[in-house]
């Protein structure tokens, strides 16, 4: 046998031993210096609110971009609501911005902001060629800060996506440059974020996230409280789930729904289950909840009630519904129907009724707005075809405020975010009230 | 402020387009000074942003952060025609090839869904992965491998002080590139040898 004649680091039999304790011992260190697993840190809110019950709803976004999507929020420091959401000429657009607008404390308007990432900025922070930009999630880390993180695609379509992450210390004043999280081996490809990231007991952050390519199935991301992903596990396997969400009610018990994508009726929402923090989830099962490929939100409230929002059919997205579990998931009974058109499916409106039907919801919707028309117009350009025009009430984000008020945004149209405010006293009452019901 | 790992990946995607220069039998038959050069030359190119972005920020957009593996075999495949020195033993180059050809066939299928394993999981820190590779390593220097023992060590010693954007071990010890490479590699060793049954493997 030739002794190899290449380079002198790897001619030496010495000096690869060398390089072998040195790299090995600097391995072992760092893998028994890693954060042990976490526990869920389930956020114990009561009922805070204002003692009489209420609902109110408004747009976020002022229809400056023709479409709108994806929209997500985090609570200020002073109490205000921050969303965030992307916009531009069209979903994958070369012109698609995070966009983002405030909701400040005693205030019933939200406030404009310029937007926080674009592509262009975001190819600079990342030195690498960027395409387009998707889903926004914000979460508060445990040190205070702010991290927003989205989808960055750089080569072919959402199957080719993965996370960026910025980070804001002043509430979303300003952000740092963004940075890319690694998550998958093969060129990075193919993870997205839409769920509401959470903490564990230590600080570290939950970010639950999804892959569609070759399969689709829902993730969880672990990430330490520099950003670094310290861990990821999957939540299901195989190719019909996506988008989980996970709601955790103790340190030890959390359940995680997911967006239906297979096309085996019946079309359910995905469940899994775990007693033991995260270190193992059940498999997959359908659940009562009616899902058509579409993505859902929920928050757990202190009495281990879950609250859920989704589009509560199997196919369309036209009609939007607030439910609620009290035994974790098995059973479920409808709070409120927010939006439903789905009765139109059948004969979908032209135009004119088109028009006509959507200044009535917008203004509906927000007695504010000066030109309920401009409105019905703008979702027009996204929402009628060649079939006819169609409604659309999607990609749902709900979060509590320390105030014990609940949150809501969702997509309208695809051309404007509309925001849902309720609290605790209208949810008990909803819940309490007979006939308004639907079981699941 | 340009980090770290912006300036190791973006330096791993200019020797990975600077590196196929030599490919080219024009190329091959220059002086040495020469071939350091135009690769000086081309590498110039390649990291200097024309536009909104250097060449190397584009193909590492495409391709992300090169591994450890992918870094080491292009240093050794530039440093013979640079150095005058000879090539690293065809043998340490066939077995390494072989052994990222198989691991990568089994690794990625399974870490992009084919199966609930997830073996990129490993990659975050799990000890009995490290004692799994160390036992590897320490397997392929006694059979005097000594490239893979120190694309091994290499690898998880970059991870530690982490080198790459990447905080997953697997992304230092494979990536795509070099994957594509050794089953390309192995194929064609594969057909040569049904091609000339019983004869010497030349290239």
């Amino acid at each position: 046998m030739t002794e190899p004649a290449g380079p002198i680091f790897i001619r030496g039999r010495a000096l690869v031993l060398v390089v072998l304790v040195i790299g090995f011992g600097a391995g072992f260190v760092k893998s028994f210096h890693r954060a042990p697993a976490g526990f869920f840190h389930p956020r114990s809110i009561g009922n805070t609110g204002a003692a009489e019950p209420h609902i109110e709803t408004r747009f976020v976004s002022g229809g400056e971009t023709p479409q709108t999507h994806a929209p997500s929020l985090v609570e200020l420091n002073d109490g205000g609501i921050r969303a965030f959401w992307f916009a531009g000429s069209r979903e994958g657009g070369k012109d698609v911005e995070i966009h983002t607008a405030v909701f400040p404390p005693g205030r019933a308007a939200w406030r404009g902001e310029p937007p926080v990432a674009s592509r262009a900025g975001t190819q600079k922070s990342l030195r690498r060629y960027i395409r387009k930009l998707g889903n926004p999630v914000a979460v508060r880390a445990a040190d205070g800060r702010i991290r927003l993180l989205y989808v960055t695609v750089s080569v072919g379509g959402w199957g080719g996506s993965s996370v960026t992450m910025t980070t804001s210390t002043d509430d979303g004043k300003t952000w740092t440059p963004a940075r890319r999280l690694i998550t998958t081996p093969f060129f990075n490809l193919s993870t997205l974020v839409k769920g509401t990231p959470f903490l564990y007991d230590d600080g570290t952050l939950g970010v639950p996230v999804y892959h569609e390519m070759l399969g689709k199935f829902g993730e969880l991301l672990r990430l330490d409280q520099t950003g670094a992903v310290i861990d990821k596990q999957r939540l299901s396997s195989g190719n019909d789930s996506l988008q989980p969400v996970v709601l955790a009610q103790s340190d030890r018990n959390a359940i995680a729904l997911m967006r239906y994508a297979g096309g085996r009726p019946p079309k359910r929402v995905l469940r899994v289950s775990t007693d033991d923090a995260g270190r193992h989830w059940s498999h997959p099962e359908k659940s009562a909840l009616s899902n058509p490929d579409a993505a859902l939100s929920g928050v757990v409230l202190d009495d281990g009630r879950v609250l859920v929002v989704l589009n509560d059919i199997e196919s369309g997205r036209d009609r939007l519904s607030l439910v609620a579990s009290r035994d974790g998931g098995g059973t479920w009974k409808t709070v409120i129907t927010l939006e439903d058109q789905n009765g139109l499916r059948g004969r979908p409106p032209d135009r004119a009724r088109y028009l006509e039907t959507t200044e009535a919801l917008a203004r509906d919707s927000d007695p504010t707005v000066p030109n309920p028309a401009s409105h019905a117009r703008a979702a027009a350009v996204q929402m009628c075809g060649g079939a006819g025009c169609g409604f659309e009430f999607s990609y749902p984000y709900l979060i509590q405020a320390r105030d014990g008020e609940f949150h809501l945004v969702y997509t309208w149209n695809r051309s404007f975010i509309k925001h849902v405010r309720f609290n605790r006293a209208w949810l008990d009452r909803r819940l309490g009230e007979t006939g308004n019901d639907q079981r699941h | 402020m340009i980090n770290v790992t912006d300036i190791t990946g973006l330096a791993g995607a200019t020797l990975a387009l600077t590196a196929p220069l030599l490919l080219a039998p024009p190329v091959r038959r220059l002086k040495r000074i020469h071939i350091g050069l135009l690769m000086g030359a081309t590498a110039i190119v390649v990291a200097a942003p024309i536009g909104p972005l250097p060449l190397a920020a584009y193909a590492r957009g495409g391709f992300g952060d090169l591994s450890v593996t992918t870094n080491v075999l292009l240093v050794i495949g530039i440093y013979p025609h640079l150095s005058g020195r000879r090539r690293v033993d065809r043998r340490e180059e066939t077995a390494i090839c072989h052994l990222v050809a198989v691991t990568a066939l089994v690794f990625y299928p399974l870490a992009l869904g084919f199966g609930p394993f997830d073996p990129y999981r490993l990659g975050y820190g799990s000890p009995w992965f490290l004692a799994g590779l160390l036992a590897l390593a320490l397997g392929a220097w006694a059979g005097r491998f000594h490239l893979i023992s120190t694309c091994i060590a290499l690898a998880v010693l970059a991870q530690a002080v982490s080198w790459n954007e990447s905080t997953n071990l697997w992304d230092y010890l494979l990536d795509p590139l070099v994957s594509i490479y050794a089953v390309f590699m192995v194929l064609s060793g594969a057909l040569r040898v049904v091609a000339h049954p019983g004869g010497r493997d030349v290239r």
